[in-house]
Protein backbone atom coordinates (compact mmCIF):
# COMPACT_ATOMS: atom_id res chain seq x y z
CA UNK A 1 0.00 0.00 0.00
CA UNK A 2 1.28 3.55 -0.68
CA UNK A 3 -0.06 6.86 0.68
CA UNK A 4 -0.57 9.84 -1.21
CA UNK A 5 -0.46 13.01 0.09
CA UNK A 6 0.65 16.76 -0.29
CA UNK A 7 3.33 17.78 2.00
CA UNK A 8 4.68 21.41 2.01
CA UNK A 9 2.45 21.82 -1.61
CA UNK A 10 4.57 18.71 -2.86
CA UNK A 11 3.15 15.52 -3.98
CA UNK A 12 4.17 12.79 -2.04
CA UNK A 13 3.63 9.00 -2.01
CA UNK A 14 5.09 7.04 0.94
CA UNK A 15 5.79 3.76 0.48
CA UNK A 16 7.14 2.46 3.71
CA UNK A 17 4.49 1.17 7.07
CA UNK A 18 1.77 3.28 6.75
CA UNK A 19 1.02 2.43 10.60
CA UNK A 20 4.41 4.66 11.41
CA UNK A 21 3.88 8.06 12.82
CA UNK A 22 3.15 10.74 10.44
CA UNK A 23 6.33 11.99 13.06
CA UNK A 24 8.61 9.26 12.22
CA UNK A 25 8.16 9.72 8.53
CA UNK A 26 8.71 13.52 8.30
CA UNK A 27 12.42 13.24 10.26
CA UNK A 28 12.87 9.58 8.83
CA UNK A 29 11.58 9.76 5.09
CA UNK A 30 11.57 12.88 4.25
CA UNK A 31 14.30 14.36 6.66
CA UNK A 32 12.18 17.98 7.86
CA UNK A 33 13.42 17.60 11.65
CA UNK A 34 11.69 21.23 12.14
CA UNK A 35 8.78 18.83 14.28
CA UNK A 36 10.95 17.26 17.24
CA UNK A 37 10.47 13.94 18.85
CA UNK A 38 9.95 15.03 22.32
CA UNK A 39 7.12 13.33 24.59
CA UNK A 40 5.55 11.22 22.25
CA UNK A 41 2.40 10.86 23.44
CA UNK A 42 0.54 14.42 22.20
CA UNK A 43 1.21 16.58 25.83
CA UNK A 44 4.30 18.56 24.46
CA UNK A 45 3.54 20.02 20.98
CA UNK A 46 6.91 19.45 20.10
CA UNK A 47 6.26 17.90 16.77
CA UNK A 48 3.42 20.05 16.09
CA UNK A 49 2.32 20.11 12.02
CA UNK A 50 -0.63 21.21 10.23
CA UNK A 51 -3.07 18.78 8.70
CA UNK A 52 -5.46 20.34 6.18
CA UNK A 53 -5.16 23.59 7.93
CA UNK A 54 -5.98 22.20 11.53
CA UNK A 55 -2.56 21.98 14.17
CA UNK A 56 -1.99 18.34 15.21
CA UNK A 57 0.46 16.34 16.91
CA UNK A 58 2.37 14.47 13.95
CA UNK A 59 3.34 11.77 16.85
CA UNK A 60 0.15 10.68 17.26
CA UNK A 61 -0.96 10.40 13.48
CA UNK A 62 -0.29 7.06 11.71
CA UNK A 63 0.57 7.93 8.22
CA UNK A 64 -1.74 5.48 6.58
CA UNK A 65 -4.51 8.27 7.19
CA UNK A 66 -3.49 10.54 5.04
CA UNK A 67 -4.17 10.03 1.39
CA UNK A 68 -5.18 13.03 0.00
CA UNK A 69 -4.56 15.22 3.10
CA UNK A 70 -2.48 18.66 2.91
CA UNK A 71 0.37 18.42 5.48
CA UNK A 72 2.62 21.41 6.23
CA UNK A 73 5.10 21.49 8.41
CA UNK A 74 7.29 24.24 10.06
CA UNK A 75 9.90 23.77 6.73
CA UNK A 76 6.66 25.15 4.40
CA UNK A 77 5.56 28.08 6.35
CA UNK A 78 7.28 30.92 5.29
CA UNK A 79 10.75 31.10 3.29
CA UNK A 80 14.11 32.99 4.77
CA UNK A 81 13.39 36.27 2.42
CA UNK A 82 9.43 36.16 3.66
CA UNK A 83 9.41 35.01 7.29
CA UNK A 84 5.72 33.59 8.34
CA UNK A 85 4.39 36.45 10.47
CA UNK A 86 4.59 34.44 13.89
CA UNK A 87 8.10 33.84 13.29
CA UNK A 88 8.66 37.12 12.34
CA UNK A 89 7.16 38.43 15.59
CA UNK A 90 9.13 36.10 17.84
CA UNK A 91 12.45 37.44 16.08
CA UNK A 92 10.99 40.83 16.93
CA UNK A 93 9.95 40.09 20.55
CA UNK A 94 13.80 37.84 20.95
CA UNK A 95 11.51 34.91 22.13
CA UNK A 96 13.08 31.68 21.17
CA UNK A 97 15.76 29.85 23.55
CA UNK A 98 16.39 26.66 23.12
CA UNK A 99 14.12 26.12 19.79
CA UNK A 100 12.84 22.51 20.95
CA UNK A 101 9.25 23.63 21.33
CA UNK A 102 9.48 26.40 18.85
CA UNK A 103 8.67 25.05 15.32
CA UNK A 104 5.60 23.51 17.47
CA UNK A 105 4.23 26.92 18.95
CA UNK A 106 4.55 28.47 15.49
CA UNK A 107 2.14 25.77 13.97
CA UNK A 108 -0.35 26.08 16.73
CA UNK A 109 -0.46 30.03 16.43
CA UNK A 110 -0.57 30.65 13.44
CA UNK A 111 -3.65 28.59 12.78
CA UNK A 112 -4.96 30.22 16.20
CA UNK A 113 -4.45 33.88 14.74
CA UNK A 114 -6.59 32.93 11.82
CA UNK A 115 -9.34 32.07 13.72
CA UNK A 116 -8.52 34.61 16.76
CA UNK A 117 -7.53 37.84 15.00
CA UNK A 118 -8.02 39.82 18.32
CA UNK A 119 -7.02 37.79 20.70
CA UNK A 120 -6.65 38.13 24.91
CA UNK A 121 -3.81 37.25 26.57
CA UNK A 122 -6.48 34.69 28.54
CA UNK A 123 -7.27 33.33 24.69
CA UNK A 124 -3.48 32.82 23.64
CA UNK A 125 -2.81 30.81 27.09
CA UNK A 126 -5.36 28.45 26.47
CA UNK A 127 -4.17 27.97 22.56
CA UNK A 128 -1.03 26.81 23.76
CA UNK A 129 -2.51 24.43 26.31
CA UNK A 130 -0.51 21.55 24.08
CA UNK A 131 2.60 23.68 23.74
CA UNK A 132 5.04 23.09 26.55
CA UNK A 133 8.43 25.80 26.52
CA UNK A 134 10.66 24.21 29.32
CA UNK A 135 12.58 27.53 29.21
CA UNK A 136 9.72 29.34 30.34
CA UNK A 137 9.71 31.72 27.80
CA UNK A 138 5.73 32.31 27.56
CA UNK A 139 5.29 35.87 28.42
CA UNK A 140 7.19 36.92 25.56
CA UNK A 141 5.46 34.47 23.32
CA UNK A 142 2.40 35.97 24.13
CA UNK A 143 3.86 39.46 24.03
CA UNK A 144 4.84 38.59 20.02
CA UNK A 145 1.77 36.96 19.51
CA UNK A 146 -0.58 40.07 21.08
CA UNK A 147 1.65 42.17 18.28
CA UNK A 148 0.24 40.73 15.93
CA UNK A 149 -3.34 41.35 16.86
CA UNK A 150 -5.56 43.10 14.49
CA UNK A 151 -6.52 45.02 17.77
CA UNK A 152 -6.60 48.95 17.28
CA UNK A 153 -3.03 49.59 19.28
CA UNK A 154 -3.95 52.00 22.55
CA UNK A 155 -2.51 55.50 22.10
CA UNK A 156 0.60 55.77 23.73
CA UNK A 157 1.00 59.65 23.53
CA UNK A 158 -1.50 62.37 23.24
CA UNK A 159 -2.21 63.30 19.29
CA UNK A 160 -2.14 66.65 18.42
CA UNK B 1 2.56 -7.34 -0.69
CA UNK B 2 0.16 -10.13 -0.17
CA UNK B 3 -3.32 -10.11 1.52
CA UNK B 4 -1.85 -11.59 4.75
CA UNK B 5 0.91 -8.48 5.01
CA UNK B 6 -1.44 -5.95 4.75
CA UNK B 7 -1.42 -4.17 8.01
CA UNK B 8 -3.36 -0.82 7.59
CA UNK B 9 -7.06 -1.31 6.44
CA UNK B 10 -9.29 2.08 6.18
CA UNK B 11 -13.08 0.42 5.07
CA UNK B 12 -15.90 2.61 4.66
CA UNK B 13 -18.49 0.72 5.97
CA UNK B 14 -19.30 -0.55 9.55
CA UNK B 15 -19.46 -4.09 7.54
CA UNK B 16 -16.41 -4.23 5.95
CA UNK B 17 -14.47 -3.02 8.88
CA UNK B 18 -16.02 -6.31 10.63
CA UNK B 19 -15.28 -8.52 8.02
CA UNK B 20 -11.62 -7.43 8.31
CA UNK B 21 -11.54 -7.62 12.38
CA UNK B 22 -13.05 -10.77 12.78
CA UNK B 23 -10.92 -12.78 9.85
CA UNK B 24 -8.34 -14.69 11.28
CA UNK B 25 -5.10 -13.38 10.62
CA UNK B 26 -1.26 -13.71 11.40
CA UNK B 27 -1.49 -10.58 13.39
CA UNK B 28 -4.17 -9.47 15.76
CA UNK B 29 -6.21 -6.49 13.83
CA UNK B 30 -7.05 -3.71 16.27
CA UNK B 31 -9.58 -0.67 15.33
CA UNK B 32 -8.09 2.57 14.77
CA UNK B 33 -10.45 5.81 15.83
CA UNK B 34 -8.43 8.93 16.65
CA UNK B 35 -5.15 7.10 17.42
CA UNK B 36 -4.22 8.85 20.76
CA UNK B 37 -4.32 6.01 22.79
CA UNK B 38 -3.21 3.26 19.77
CA UNK B 39 -0.17 5.05 18.76
CA UNK B 40 0.88 5.41 22.22
CA UNK B 41 1.07 1.51 22.38
CA UNK B 42 4.67 1.26 22.51
CA UNK B 43 5.27 3.36 25.46
CA UNK B 44 3.29 1.47 27.36
CA UNK B 45 5.63 -1.65 25.83
CA UNK B 46 2.72 -3.32 24.19
CA UNK B 47 2.71 -5.36 21.06
CA UNK B 48 2.56 -2.77 18.24
CA UNK B 49 2.69 -5.41 15.88
CA UNK B 50 -0.71 -5.17 14.94
CA UNK B 51 -3.31 -4.57 11.75
CA UNK B 52 -5.01 -1.34 12.26
CA UNK B 53 -8.49 -0.77 11.13
CA UNK B 54 -9.08 2.78 11.14
CA UNK B 55 -12.16 3.86 11.57
CA UNK B 56 -11.99 7.29 9.83
CA UNK B 57 -13.73 6.58 6.00
CA UNK B 58 -16.76 5.66 8.03
CA UNK B 59 -19.36 8.43 7.60
CA UNK B 60 -22.24 6.55 9.49
CA UNK B 61 -19.56 6.73 13.00
CA UNK B 62 -19.63 10.67 12.33
CA UNK B 63 -22.89 12.31 13.16
CA UNK B 64 -24.75 13.85 16.01
CA UNK B 65 -28.07 13.06 15.82
CA UNK B 66 -30.89 14.93 17.84
CA UNK B 67 -34.50 13.06 18.15
CA UNK B 68 -37.69 12.56 20.65
CA UNK B 69 -35.22 9.68 22.50
CA UNK B 70 -32.53 11.72 22.63
CA UNK B 71 -29.04 12.31 21.15
CA UNK B 72 -27.18 10.00 19.46
CA UNK B 73 -23.38 10.33 19.43
CA UNK B 74 -21.36 8.87 16.28
CA UNK B 75 -18.46 6.66 17.94
CA UNK B 76 -16.04 8.66 15.47
CA UNK B 77 -16.88 12.26 17.13
CA UNK B 78 -14.25 13.94 18.21
CA UNK B 79 -14.31 16.20 21.59
CA UNK B 80 -14.08 19.09 19.43
CA UNK B 81 -16.31 18.45 17.54
CA UNK B 82 -19.08 17.11 20.63
CA UNK B 83 -18.11 20.74 22.51
CA UNK B 84 -19.05 22.83 19.79
CA UNK B 85 -22.28 20.53 18.87
CA UNK B 86 -23.34 21.11 22.67
CA UNK B 87 -22.30 24.75 23.19
CA UNK B 88 -25.44 26.38 24.13
CA UNK B 89 -27.40 23.47 25.48
CA UNK B 90 -27.76 23.75 29.23
CA UNK B 91 -28.74 20.63 29.51
CA UNK B 92 -25.46 18.70 28.47
CA UNK B 93 -23.31 21.60 30.59
CA UNK B 94 -21.62 18.70 32.36
CA UNK B 95 -20.67 16.91 29.22
CA UNK B 96 -20.08 20.62 27.41
CA UNK B 97 -17.10 20.62 29.58
CA UNK B 98 -16.17 17.43 29.77
CA UNK B 99 -15.26 17.69 26.18
CA UNK B 100 -14.10 21.54 25.45
CA UNK B 101 -11.11 20.92 28.20
CA UNK B 102 -10.10 17.26 28.58
CA UNK B 103 -6.26 17.25 27.25
CA UNK B 104 -5.14 20.36 25.26
CA UNK B 105 -6.96 21.57 21.26
CA UNK B 106 -4.95 19.60 19.25
CA UNK B 107 -5.95 16.37 20.99
CA UNK B 108 -9.56 17.23 21.54
CA UNK B 109 -9.74 17.71 17.66
CA UNK B 110 -8.22 14.16 17.37
CA UNK B 111 -9.41 12.13 20.33
CA UNK B 112 -12.83 10.39 19.83
CA UNK B 113 -16.20 9.86 21.86
CA UNK B 114 -15.69 6.18 21.14
CA UNK B 115 -12.34 5.63 21.61
CA UNK B 116 -12.54 7.32 25.08
CA UNK B 117 -14.78 4.38 25.69
CA UNK B 118 -12.74 2.04 24.41
CA UNK B 119 -9.39 2.24 25.87
CA UNK B 120 -9.35 0.25 28.86
CA UNK B 121 -6.49 0.90 30.03
CA UNK B 122 -6.85 4.54 30.40
CA UNK B 123 -7.22 5.27 33.89
CA UNK B 124 -8.42 8.78 33.69
CA UNK B 125 -10.68 9.68 31.01
CA UNK B 126 -13.07 12.94 31.55
CA UNK B 127 -15.70 12.04 28.90
CA UNK B 128 -16.68 8.44 30.39
CA UNK B 129 -17.58 9.65 33.56
CA UNK B 130 -20.12 12.52 32.31
CA UNK B 131 -21.75 9.74 30.05
CA UNK B 132 -22.45 7.65 33.02
CA UNK B 133 -23.78 10.71 34.67
CA UNK B 134 -26.03 10.85 31.15
CA UNK B 135 -27.04 7.64 32.06
CA UNK B 136 -25.96 6.94 28.48
CA UNK B 137 -25.91 3.52 26.78
CA UNK B 138 -23.39 2.59 23.94
CA UNK B 139 -24.35 0.53 21.13
CA UNK B 140 -22.16 -2.63 20.01
CA UNK B 141 -21.82 -3.62 16.17
CA UNK B 142 -20.36 -7.57 15.51
CA UNK B 143 -21.18 -9.68 12.78
CA UNK B 144 -23.62 -11.21 15.00
CA UNK B 145 -25.72 -8.59 15.28
CA UNK B 146 -26.14 -5.02 17.42
CA UNK B 147 -26.77 -4.78 21.71
CA UNK B 148 -27.21 -1.93 23.63
CA UNK B 149 -26.07 -1.88 27.00
CA UNK B 150 -25.39 1.16 29.64
CA UNK B 151 -21.52 2.42 30.07
CA UNK B 152 -21.29 0.95 33.20
CA UNK B 153 -22.13 -2.81 31.88
CA UNK B 154 -19.67 -1.60 28.93
CA UNK B 155 -16.49 -1.23 31.13
CA UNK B 156 -17.33 -4.23 32.58
CA UNK B 157 -17.07 -6.12 30.29
CA UNK B 158 -14.28 -4.10 28.37
CA UNK B 159 -11.20 -5.76 28.94
CA UNK B 160 -12.93 -9.31 27.54
CA UNK B 161 -14.75 -7.62 24.24
CA UNK B 162 -14.65 -9.50 21.31
CA UNK B 163 -12.23 -8.14 18.61
CA UNK B 164 -14.23 -8.24 16.15
CA UNK B 165 -16.84 -5.51 17.43
CA UNK B 166 -17.16 -2.27 17.31
CA UNK B 167 -18.76 0.49 18.95
CA UNK B 168 -21.31 2.24 16.54
CA UNK B 169 -22.58 5.39 18.52
CA UNK B 170 -23.46 6.34 21.78
CA UNK B 171 -26.78 6.97 22.83
CA UNK B 172 -28.00 9.88 25.54
CA UNK B 173 -31.82 9.99 26.58
CA UNK B 174 -33.40 13.53 27.27
CA UNK B 175 -31.85 14.86 29.85
CA UNK B 176 -33.63 15.61 32.94
CA UNK B 177 -32.31 18.08 35.33
CA UNK B 178 -28.71 19.75 35.57
CA UNK B 179 -25.19 18.44 34.97
CA UNK B 180 -21.96 19.49 36.36
CA UNK B 181 -18.40 17.85 35.70
CA UNK B 182 -15.39 19.22 37.86
CA UNK B 183 -11.84 17.66 37.69
CA UNK B 184 -8.70 18.90 39.60
CA UNK B 185 -5.15 18.68 37.84
CA UNK B 186 -1.86 19.61 39.74
CA UNK B 187 -1.48 21.76 36.59
CA UNK B 188 -3.14 23.16 34.27
CA UNK B 189 -1.23 22.82 31.53
CA UNK B 190 -3.15 19.79 29.38
CA UNK B 191 -2.42 17.08 31.66
CA UNK B 192 -4.48 14.24 32.92
CA UNK B 193 -6.78 15.05 35.82
CA UNK B 194 -6.04 13.91 38.77
CA UNK B 195 -9.70 12.84 40.11
CA UNK B 196 -13.01 13.84 37.91
CA UNK B 197 -16.39 14.00 39.68
CA UNK B 198 -19.25 14.65 37.30
CA UNK B 199 -22.88 14.68 38.58
CA UNK B 200 -26.37 14.74 37.13
CA UNK B 201 -28.92 15.89 39.55
CA UNK B 202 -33.19 16.28 39.19
CA UNK B 203 -35.05 17.48 41.51
CA UNK B 204 -38.55 17.53 42.73
CA UNK B 205 -40.69 21.32 42.78
CA UNK B 206 -40.23 21.08 46.72
CA UNK B 207 -35.89 20.91 45.99
CA UNK B 208 -35.66 17.12 47.22
CA UNK B 209 -33.28 15.49 45.08
CA UNK B 210 -35.39 12.46 42.74
CA UNK B 211 -32.51 11.17 40.10
CA UNK B 212 -28.98 11.54 41.43
CA UNK B 213 -26.18 10.08 39.22
CA UNK B 214 -22.55 10.40 41.04
CA UNK B 215 -19.80 9.26 38.60
CA UNK B 216 -16.10 9.40 39.43
CA UNK B 217 -12.93 8.92 37.44
CA UNK B 218 -9.07 8.81 37.61
CA UNK B 219 -9.59 7.80 41.46
CA UNK B 220 -10.10 3.59 40.66
CA UNK B 221 -8.65 2.05 38.02
CA UNK B 222 -11.53 2.55 35.87
CA UNK B 223 -14.91 5.10 36.37
CA UNK B 224 -17.58 4.48 38.06
CA UNK B 225 -20.53 5.02 39.87
CA UNK B 226 -20.19 6.24 42.99
CA UNK B 227 -23.93 4.97 44.27
CA UNK B 228 -22.97 5.09 47.85
CA UNK B 229 -23.04 8.61 47.63
CA UNK B 230 -25.95 9.10 45.77
CA UNK B 231 -28.20 7.10 48.26
CA UNK B 232 -26.46 9.12 50.81
CA UNK B 233 -28.25 12.20 49.23
CA UNK B 234 -31.53 10.88 46.96
CA UNK B 235 -34.30 12.33 48.26
CA UNK B 236 -32.54 15.56 50.05
CA UNK B 237 -32.07 19.00 48.67
CA UNK B 238 -28.68 19.88 46.84
CA UNK B 239 -26.99 21.40 48.91
CA UNK B 240 -22.94 21.78 48.68
CA UNK B 241 -21.70 21.44 51.79
CA UNK B 242 -23.33 19.08 53.08
CA UNK B 243 -22.44 16.80 49.95
CA UNK B 244 -19.02 17.64 50.30
CA UNK B 245 -19.58 16.20 54.28
CA UNK B 246 -21.50 13.22 52.83
CA UNK B 247 -18.77 13.09 50.21
CA UNK B 248 -16.10 12.69 53.22
CA UNK B 249 -18.25 10.28 55.07
CA UNK B 250 -17.56 7.57 52.37
CA UNK B 251 -14.60 7.85 51.21
CA UNK B 252 -13.12 5.07 52.48
CA UNK B 253 -15.24 2.53 50.39
CA UNK B 254 -13.07 3.26 47.35
CA UNK B 255 -10.26 1.94 46.33
CA UNK B 256 -8.37 4.55 44.84
CA UNK B 257 -5.31 3.96 43.03
CA UNK B 258 -1.62 5.03 42.92
CA UNK B 259 0.30 6.61 40.01
CA UNK B 260 3.03 8.85 38.96
CA UNK B 261 0.88 11.46 38.96
CA UNK B 262 -0.25 11.22 42.17
CA UNK B 263 -1.13 9.08 45.25
CA UNK B 264 -4.21 6.79 45.75
CA UNK B 265 -5.01 8.80 49.20
CA UNK B 266 -4.33 12.11 46.96
CA UNK B 267 -7.01 11.35 44.91
CA UNK B 268 -8.91 10.30 47.58
CA UNK B 269 -9.03 13.25 49.57
CA UNK B 270 -9.54 15.69 46.54
CA UNK B 271 -12.81 14.29 46.04
CA UNK B 272 -15.01 15.61 48.84
CA UNK B 273 -14.54 19.40 47.26
CA UNK B 274 -14.98 18.33 43.75
CA UNK B 275 -18.34 16.86 45.07
CA UNK B 276 -18.52 20.87 46.60
CA UNK B 277 -17.97 22.45 43.84
CA UNK B 278 -19.77 20.23 41.35
CA UNK B 279 -22.75 20.54 43.67
CA UNK B 280 -22.07 24.22 43.19
CA UNK B 281 -22.05 24.37 39.67
CA UNK B 282 -25.23 22.40 39.58
CA UNK B 283 -27.56 25.32 41.73
CA UNK B 284 -25.70 28.32 39.54
CA UNK B 285 -26.88 29.73 36.18
CA UNK B 286 -24.45 28.22 33.16
CA UNK B 287 -22.58 31.68 32.76
CA UNK B 288 -21.83 31.96 35.94
CA UNK B 289 -19.69 28.43 36.20
CA UNK B 290 -16.22 28.05 38.05
CA UNK B 291 -14.03 28.44 34.84
CA UNK B 292 -11.64 26.10 36.28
Amino acid sequence: MTVSFTLNGRARTYAGDPRSSLLEVLRETYRLTGAKDVCGEGFCGACMVQIDGMPTTACLVPVGTLEGADVRSIEGVGTEEQLNPVQQASIDFDVVQCGMCFPGMVMTLTHFLQDNPQPTREDVKSALTGNICRCTGYERIIDAVMSLSLAPKPLTEAQP
Amino acid sequence: MAQTDVVFHQPETIEAALSVLSASAARPAIAVAGGTWVMRAGLRGEDTDKTFVSLAKIAALRSIERADDGLRIGAMVTHADLASALDDDPAYAGLHRACAISANPAIRRRATIGGNLCSDAFMAPDLVPALMALGATVNLHAPTGERRVSVADFLDGRATRPASEILTHIHLPPPRGATAHARALLRQAGEYPVAVVSVLAHCRTDGTCQTLRIALSAVEPAPRRWDALENALLGRRLDPVAARDAAQAHLKALHPRDGVDAAGWYRARLLPQLVERAFADLTRPTAQRDPQ
